[in-house]
């Protein structure tokens, strides 16, 4: 069984006969992948067909050789998403959803409690999502990627609105589970706390998808991963 | 102020007035046939004639409180914000509260006004205009109890012993005005809203369908008025008309299970509005299947007064009504799906798809046996509806802030 992603002959688009994202074939393996392009180029959008948010229109994506639509419930099971908006639902408490998590991956309700401890939650937990700052709102559902030991991770932005302490928590439990062998994927513009780890970059340009294998030579990784998050000048 | 408050308050009046309205065919359907007439004459004088009756006066201003102490909160809630920064004093906010809660009791006032007006032209008995003050001014101080002030331990009983004080003749009135006074002096200032959501603690089993009952909230209870009215419907049609037991028989059914499908269609178009998918939870390890069958079981178990009802009437109809409800939930958890964009909602293709549904096995009972047999084969297709759905596409057309987490307005 392969690991990580592979996608063939994807097509995508938010409205009826439209494509935003277009990729004919793709594989990320295991370890660090960053996600770059300009602002508006799909990068999000790649995310949450990874994550299985939404379906391609066309096409096949299967993570850890499992297809993302024919076993929903199988393909998801070690996958976490941290979404740039974290859209937590406001009729249910961070604890309740945190613990609904710790219920879907089949991990102890005190594995939530940890995850909710590590990013300094515990004492809001009761509340919901409106009651939470932005900041507090994207711990949340860090906190919800924490349970358990996910062996796929996608990360949208992750640093944004995190103070620094919890970016440190972040990094260093990201920089473990890259260690054992999981797959991260990282949209970002803030791409220094990750190059030195990424095997690999995925640029998403005007909706098309490619893939380029980082050197080991940090000034070569710089400048790939810079021309790629640049914008395509206009016509 | 007042008219700022008055006009957050209307909305909760036409809600108030959607639920006596039930009340009322509630009673149609209970209350005997031949009784009718002299039930509501009896109902009448109690309320507003001379001598009347204290407990059903009582009972009026007590249910003013229930709905004024509801509708306090959904007032205030403007007042945690921006609001406060404005140059209005505590004593002003709370007055003019206490006046604005007057509005949701519109309902009642109308039915006093209602009860004066068949008294005096319809029945020709003496009106007390004493009880009709008392009433007035009972419901006014019902209102201020309503209010959520920091002393609210104080003064609530204060507004209620005026509330019923007014319905004890004259000097009760005057002595209600003390109260009121009184209760102005120790109410205090509003106490400003706090969001919902730390008293909850839902075990994980029981989060799906707790955060769906959670979105809907009271909004189910206007759902449940047509069905009533048809199954009401089906009762008079049933006794006015001398049916054989064939045709009985015919009229109930169809009118049942097209009271089944109002209420299905209703419950589907709240979950549209009020709890959109929910894009992040697609990421967690729950298929397309479960997450129809958790709509399925939400629009399902509001159907439980109208098979009631349909029980009242005829125990076929009944079974009919539950063989039928699974394709109906299910055709309309595709329909909710197929939804974002449409102006018509998911009741639009719903009301197409499941009332002739409804109607062609009201007609033939047997093909029952078909639409259970269909269940598999809907539940299939609406989970594949649920797969192609775009989640993340922004609606602008139907974007109500209830269920979004980001809105700041949402409650």
């Amino acid at each position: 069984m392969s690991r990580g992603f592979e996608l063939a002959g994807v097509r995508f688009g938010y409205q009826r006969g439209e494509s935003v994202l277009a990729c004919d074939a793709l594989r990320i393996e295991p370890g660090l992948t960053l996600l770059l392009g300009p602002n508006g180029a799909g990068k999000s959008t790649l995310l949450k067909l990874l994550a299985g948010v939404e379906r391609p229109h066309a096409g096949i994506i299967t993570l850890d050789g499992i297809d993302l639509w024919r076993d929903e419930v199988g393909s998801r099971r070690g996958l976490a998403y941290v979404p740039e908006q974290p859209d937590l639902t406001p009729y249910a408490s961070v604890r309740e959803v945190i613990r609904l998590v710790a219920a879907l991956r089949a991990v102890p309700l005190a594995e939530g409690e940890a995850a909710l401890e590590r990013v300094g939650l515990t004492g809001v937990a009761g509340r919901s999502v409106r009651e939470l700052s932005m900041g507090q709102r994207r711990r949340a559902v860090l906190a919800a990627a924490l349970v358990g030991r996910p062996g796929t991770l996608l990360f949208d932005e992750p640093l944004e609105t995190l103070d620094r302490s919890i970016r440190e928590v972040l990094l260093g439990w990201l920089e473990g589970r890259i260690s054992d062998g999981a797959t991260v994927i990282v949209s970002t513009h803030e791409i220094e706390p990750f190059l030195e780890r990424a095997a690999g970059v995925v640029t998403v340009v005007s909706g098309v998808v490619r893939w380029t294998l980082l050197p080991a030579d940090p000034f070569g990784r710089r400048r790939i991963a810079e021309a790629a998050s640049r914008p395509t000048p206009s016509p | 102020m007042i008219r700022f408050f008055a006009a957050g308050a209307a909305p909760v009046a036409l809600r108030n007035s959607i639920i006596l309205f039930a009340a009322l065919v509630l009673s149609l359907v209970l209350v005997p046939i031949d009784n009718m007439a002299l039930f509501f004459r009896f109902q009448i004088e109690s309320l507003v004639g001379r001598p009347g009756s204290l407990p059903l006066a009582v009972g009026f201003a007590a249910l003013g409180g229930v709905l004024a102490a509801q509708a306090g909160p959904s007032l205030r809630l403007g007042l945690g914000g921006w609001l406060r920064s404005l140059p209005v004093s505590a004593t002003e906010y709370r007055r003019a509260m206490a006046i604005a809660l007057i509005v949701p009791l519109t309902p009642l006032i109308v039915i006093v006004g209602a009860s004066v007006v068949v008294m005096v032209f319809g029945l020709g008995s003496p009106v007390g205009w004493g009880r009709v003050t008392g009433l007035l001014c009972s419901l006014g101080l019902a209102g201020a109890a309503g209010v959520p002030v920091t002393r609210i331990w104080l003064a609530r009983p204060l507004a209620m012993a005026g509330s019923i004080a007014a319905l004890m003749g004259w000097p009760g009135i005057a002595g209600s005005l003390v109260l009121a006074v009184a209760w102005d002096r120790v109410a205090g200032p509003v106490v400003a809203p706090r969001h919902h959501g730390g008293g909850w603690n839902q075990g994980p089993g029981w989060l799906r369908p707790a955060i769906a009952w959670r979105a809907l909230g009271p909004r189910i209870f206007p759902v449940l008025i047509l069905p009533l009215v048809l199954c009401a419907a089906a009762r008079f049609y049933r006794v006015n008309n001398g049916l054989t037991v064939a045709e009985a028989g015919g009229v109930t059914r169809a009118l049942t299970s097209m009271a089944l499908v109002m209420t299905v269609a209703g419950m589907a178009d709240l979950l549209v509005t009020r709890c959109p998918s929910w894009p992040w939870a697609r990421s967690l390890p729950v298929g397309s299947r479960a997450r129809v069958l958790n709509d399925v079981i939400t629009m399902v178990i509001p159907t439980a007064p109208t098979l009631v009802m349909a029980l009242g009437l005829d125990w076929r109809a009944l079974v009919l009504g539950l063989a039928t409800l699974p394709a109906l939930a299910l055709l309309a958890a595709g329909a909710i799906r197929r939804a974002p964009g449409r102006i018509s909602r998911a009741s639009g293709e719903f009301l197409v798809t499941g009332s002739s549904l409804a109607l062609v096995v009201a007609w033939w009972p047997v093909l029952a046996v078909a639409s259970l047999a269909a269940v598999p084969l809907l539940w299939w297709h609406a989970a594949r509806a649920d797969r192609r759905l775009v989640v993340t596409r922004w609606q602008s057309l139907h974007h109500d802030a209830g269920g979004d987490s980001l809105a700041g307005d949402a409650r």
